[in-house]
């Protein structure tokens, strides 16, 4: 038995005693052992995986003193990744303020895109001894050649909120380095920390690949979570469906009069700024009480609220999943969610941000912003008391990360192709991964693609022996550099007042549509557009009123499978008259509208609306599946019935269902819809719906940018990296005519094949689908349940089962035929 | 053929799909950006662009040489992409061994500044900036107010055709204003940008074999 005194101690002049989870981990830390800590966000989860590696510290010096004074602090020890930068100076904080109270002489840094480069420089040379990084971070930290020896010595790898990178490339990216710090230190222990997941134990393989058995230590807190609804007065004048939710800013306006901290989690970057504009502009005296956070703010102005919300100086943030992990601010005393949280999780997690401390209860406060919203807390309210929660699925080898991390390595003082091949494959996401695979990977990094006579004068990584690899030049491993990094970016724009003050990053989508004079919404502050240059924006601050909101591209979640069944059989539930809460007997008329209209669908009946308006005729069909299931179901049937009509068909989809709307007016009986729904030939349909559609094509856009075929448009790019802007649209059809073997493109049509149009997964949607009966109705106006489908397709969530060429030839065609209707009527 | 002849400053020219434009008067083609080498610049800088772009590129143009039997090409601009390009001038100096009686003619864009008057002086005749024939100037960067007729490239023009649905998607078109066309981009590794309806100006969308006029 380990001798864990030296902490215990600790805690009792501290007045506390530790947790027995926290004792637990720090034994199996201290035998050796790797695993992952199942525990809520302040329960103590840091000094649980911490203090195995402070013992250890602790009895290495026995009784000797340790002597506070010495010049120089202690070397590497500890590398502690997070997935993001806002939390890393918080996680600093707290770890040092436990390391000072032990008298240990350690130093604990940030290192993240937040850091600045003379810090950086300084850590190049000498690292501290706990290290707080992100996945981005670590993948820059090893592509330096110098870099790679300081990193022996390590004892300890901790991973926080593992849950959020889990089924993430970021995920994989941190799964890579780990094997490589691993490689460099075997003896490494690795814990990882995660919140509530449905499959822990496979959390916990994937985070430690397949070679190391480890353990899952359960906290088994008992946190209690209320959930209560801001209830809308009239649900009649309420929105059907939209994203604002505005409505019911007079209520939650009531909430923020109490006293205390408040946090407002909206879903989008777009939606918090339109809050935020509303609040101030309904309590103007609130001016500097309430602030905005989100990821495209300024470092700066974003470290400054955190500062503030510590300090409870504040009466309420406005933020987005931005403040959704991690950071500890135990002054919350209240969240609000405005609109679905999307998962049961989610709205756990967002919870649990207030009465942050272990026994206190977590209370979220949910803002409707839409009629069916109320359904969804109701059925996630549901979910939490009966502890229904998610699961998160780890990624599968995408080849994309593969390609990038090989060139990271050769740029971090290269590698022996057999030893790289052993090191990935102890990775759970590349434990399978084919000796062809891997062969196709190397030939991509050093000659381009398959075949040598396909890429002459390709130079990226250099094969001088099999035991020898390394980038061909320095240049080449600085551009890699600035484009390490898995998340998927729009081009980012830096936006600047006219006096060089820095306020955060726009989307470049939203600054082309600009025009010098145009003003918009930006932290809160009316701004006016000045001008554009080299990836930098020139704002000047006005005291206008108007303006428009910047829209940032993704970050909406679908709505997991779990929450859709809940929401599901509360529909069944108000089809039989009963109404469980407070939020279904509000939604009570509208759901009477659609009986009436339409009808409410039972559990084990599908409901298909047919509607036609001047766009042509639409289909509605409520398979209550969640969006990627959707999106897979619109592919396949879509491409079905414009087999079946011989017309252009688009279909939209949500987490409800989906709309296939065609121009020409077709009436489908149930027969027809049997055969669309049928799992004959399904595997035939979905290879030419990937093959036809745009699916593949939209997927390989962040392929390129992984593989580093796109490169990120940066304000600290060098000029001559303009001469070698091209789309990944460009890269797809390039690839497709001239390489159509490559495996990034495969891996375009694997990952949609996986994700959208799962085989298995759809299969069984369409069972299922198949046991229901079908209900046929042709109401006279959008019903409450289809409204929300249709609006949906102006956001264009869309999938077209068309080949490109063919639609622009549709398209022209008819455009010379109205031109020469238009010619003869003259 | 689907060709669209446009009158333009007393000059018929055809507008042809393949992006170029034939002025038959003079036994002329037309073209503006086809970024030779530009594949081949990439991969030298280490992304791996597959071979077989400027080969493609030069092919059509012999489709149409062979389809019209002009005397002549005219380049307005941008003929290669960057410093390492310069090896695809041999493909062309093959093409040009392939069609003698073709002269090629370029006036220089600003993608061509890494190219030597000697390198090419046996493929290629090198033209004022701007090069005035028959009352219509040739240049490569087309000027905010244009004050004699011109023909330029360097914007690689493109429209938005809208679906049923109220979707678009963008394609290569010729821009024609009231003094000046702009050609898209006759290379196929290049980029596009999307140019906005204005007062008296004309989008002639090249895409599907055709060319079509978008209101």
């Amino acid at each position: 038995m380990a001798d864990l005194s030296l902490l215990d101690n600790w805690f009792s002049a501290s007045g506390k005693t530790p947790f027995a989870f926290q004792r637990q981990t720090w034994t199996a830390y201290l035998a050796g052992e790797s695993g992952l800590v199942h525990a809520p966000t302040g329960s103590g989860k840091t000094l649980a995986v911490l203090g195995g590696a402070l013992i250890e510290r602790l009895n290495e010096t026995q009784q000797a003193v340790l002597n506070k004074r010495r010049a120089t602090t202690e070397p590497f020890r500890i590398l502690w990744i997070t997935p993001m930068r806002a939390l890393a100076s918080d996680t600093a904080h707290a770890i040092l303020s436990v390391v000072e109270s032990l008298g240990l002489n350690w130093s604990v840094e940030v290192r993240s895109s937040d850091t600045t480069a003379s810090t950086r420089k300084k850590q190049r040379e000498k690292l501290p001894t706990v290290l707080v990084t992100t996945p981005e971070s670590l993948s820059l930290l090893i592509s330096y050649p110098d870099l790679r020896d300081r990193l022996t010595g390590l004892k300890a790898l901790i991973v926080d909120e593992w849950h959020e990178l889990l089924s993430t490339k970021r995920g994989v990216q941190a799964e890579l380095g780990l094997a490589r710090v691993r490689a460099l230190n075997p003896q490494i222990r690795i814990w990882g920390l995660s919140a509530t997941l449905g499959n822990l134990d496979q959390a916990r393989d994937a985070l430690l690949g397949p070679q190391v058995k480890g353990k899952t230590i359960h906290a088994n807190l008992s946190k209690q979570t209320t959930v209560d609804t801001l209830i809308p007065e009239s649900i009649e004048r309420f929105a059907w469906a939209g994203h604002l939710g505005l409505t019911m800013l007079m209520p939650v306006l009531a909430e923020l009069d109490k006293p205390g901290t408040a946090l407002v989690f909206t879903n989008t970057r777009s939606q918090s700024e339109i809050w935020f504009r509303e609040i101030l502009r309904k309590r103007p005296q609130w001016l500097g009480q309430i602030a905005i956070h989100h990821g495209s703010l300024d470092r700066k102005l974003r470290q400054k609220v955190e500062q503030m919300l510590r300090d409870g100086a504040l009466r309420a943030v406005v933020c987005t999943s931005s403040l959704d992990l991690g950071v500890d601010f135990s002054s919350v005393d209240r969240v609000l969610q405005v609109g679905s949280p999307k998962g049961i999780a989610r709205l756990m997690q967002r919870a649990g941000r207030s009465g942050h401390r272990p026994g206190e209860v977590s209370r979220v406060i949910t803002v409707p912003t839409h009629a069916f919203e109320l359904i969804e807390f109701s059925a996630a309210r549901d979910g939490i008391v009966n502890k229904r929660v998610e699961s998160r699925l780890p990624l599968n080898k995408p080849l994309d990360l593969l390609v990038q991390h090989l060139v990271t390595i050769a740029a971090g003082g290269g590698f022996d192709e057999n030893a790289l091949k052993q090191e990935i494959r102890s990775t759970h996401a590349y434990a399978d991964l084919s000796d062809d695979d891997w062969q196709w990977a190397l030939d991509f990094v050093s000659h381009g693609g398959t075949t040598l006579t396909a890429y002459p004068q390709f130079q990226k990584v250099l094969r001088e022996t099999p035991e020898n690899w390394k980038i061909a030049s320095e240049k080449l491993a600085r551009m890699h550099r600035l484009a390490i990094g898995t998340i998927t970016g729009d081009g980012v724009i830096s936006l600047v007042t006219t006096s060089n003050k820095k306020l955060g990053t726009l989307e470049e989508s939203f600054v082309s549509k600009l025009k010098p004079g145009d003003c918009f919404i930006f932290a809160g502050r009316p701004l006016e557009f000045v001008s554009v240059r080299q990836m930098t924006a020139r704002v000047k601050l006005v005291t206008t009123r108007r303006g428009s909101v910047p829209q940032w591209g993704g970050g909406r979640f679908p709505m997991s499978t779990m929450l859709a069944d809940g929401v599901r059989q509360r529909l069944d539930e108000a089809r039989q008259g009963i109404f469980v809460d407070e939020e279904m007997r509000r939604v009570a008329p509208l759901l009477l509208i659609q009986s009436r209209w339409s009808v409410l669908p039972a559990a084990n009946e599908l409901l298909i609306e047919s509607h036609k308006t001047r766009e042509g005729q639409h289909y509605f069909i409520f398979g209550f599946l969640g969006r990627l299931v959707h999106e897979g179901l619109g592919a396949l049937i879509g491409y079905r019935l414009k087999r079946l009509i011989d017309a252009p068909v688009v279909a939209t989809y949500t987490d409800y269902g989906l709309e296939l709307l065609s121009p020409e007016t077709v009436a489908l009986d149930e027969t027809h819809w049997r055969t669309l729904l049928t799992t004959d030939q399904l595997v035939e349909d979905l290879l030419i719906c990937l093959n036809a559609g745009q699916l593949a094509r939209r997927q390989f856009r962040e392929i390129a940018r992984v593989a580093g075929l796109v490169l990120a448009s940066s304000p600290g790019a060098p000029k001559s990296m303009r001469q070698l802007q091209a789309s990944s649209e460009l890269f797809f059809d390039v690839f497709s005519d001239f390489d159509p073997q490559n495996l990034l493109l495969e891996q375009a049509r694997r990952e949609v094949l996986e994700q959208q149009l799962e085989i298995s997964r759809l299969k069984q949607s369409l069972e299922a689908l198949q046991q229901q009966k079908i209900i046929l109705t042709q109401p006279e106006h959008l019903t409450p349940m289809a409204f929300p489908i249709w609006a949906q397709r102006i956001s264009s969530q869309t999938i077209r089962v068309e080949d490109a060429g063919a639609r622009i030839e549709r398209m022209v065609a008819r455009l010379e035929k109205a031109a020469n209707e238009t010619e003869k009527s003259r | 053929m689907n060709s669209t002849p446009i009158n333009f400053h007393g000059q018929s020219l055809e507008l042809l799909p393949e992006r170029a434009i034939y002025w038959r008067d003079q036994q002329t083609l037309i073209l503006a950006d086809l970024h030779l080498g530009k594949a081949a610049t990439f991969r030298a800088r280490g992304l791996p662009v597959p071979h077989g772009t400027t080969a493609r590129d030069l092919a059509l143009l012999s489709q149409l040489v062979t389809r019209f039997s002009p005397t002549r090409v005219i380049v307005v601009g941008d003929l290669i992409h960057a410093a390492e390009s310069l090896a695809s001038l041999q493909s062309l100096r093959a093409w040009k061994a392939a069609h003698p009686t073709v002269t090629v003619q370029l006036v220089l864009g600003n993608h061509d500044r890494h190219i030597h008057a000697e390198q090419i002086a046996e493929t290629v005749d090198l033209l004022n900036d701007p090069h005035a024939e028959c009352g219509l100037h040739f240049t490569h960067i087309p000027l905010e107010i244009p004050l004699v007729p011109s023909i330029c490239g360097h914007i690689h023009p493109a429209v938005t055709l809208r679906d049923f649905d109220g979707s678009g998607v963008s394609v290569p078109c010729f821009v024609i204003d009231p003094m000046q066309i702009i050609l898209p981009s006759f290379g196929g590794f290049t980029g596009k940008r999307v140019i906005a309806p204005q007062e008296a100006r004309r989008r002639y969308a090249a895409a599907a074999g055709r060319v079509v006029c978008v209101p």
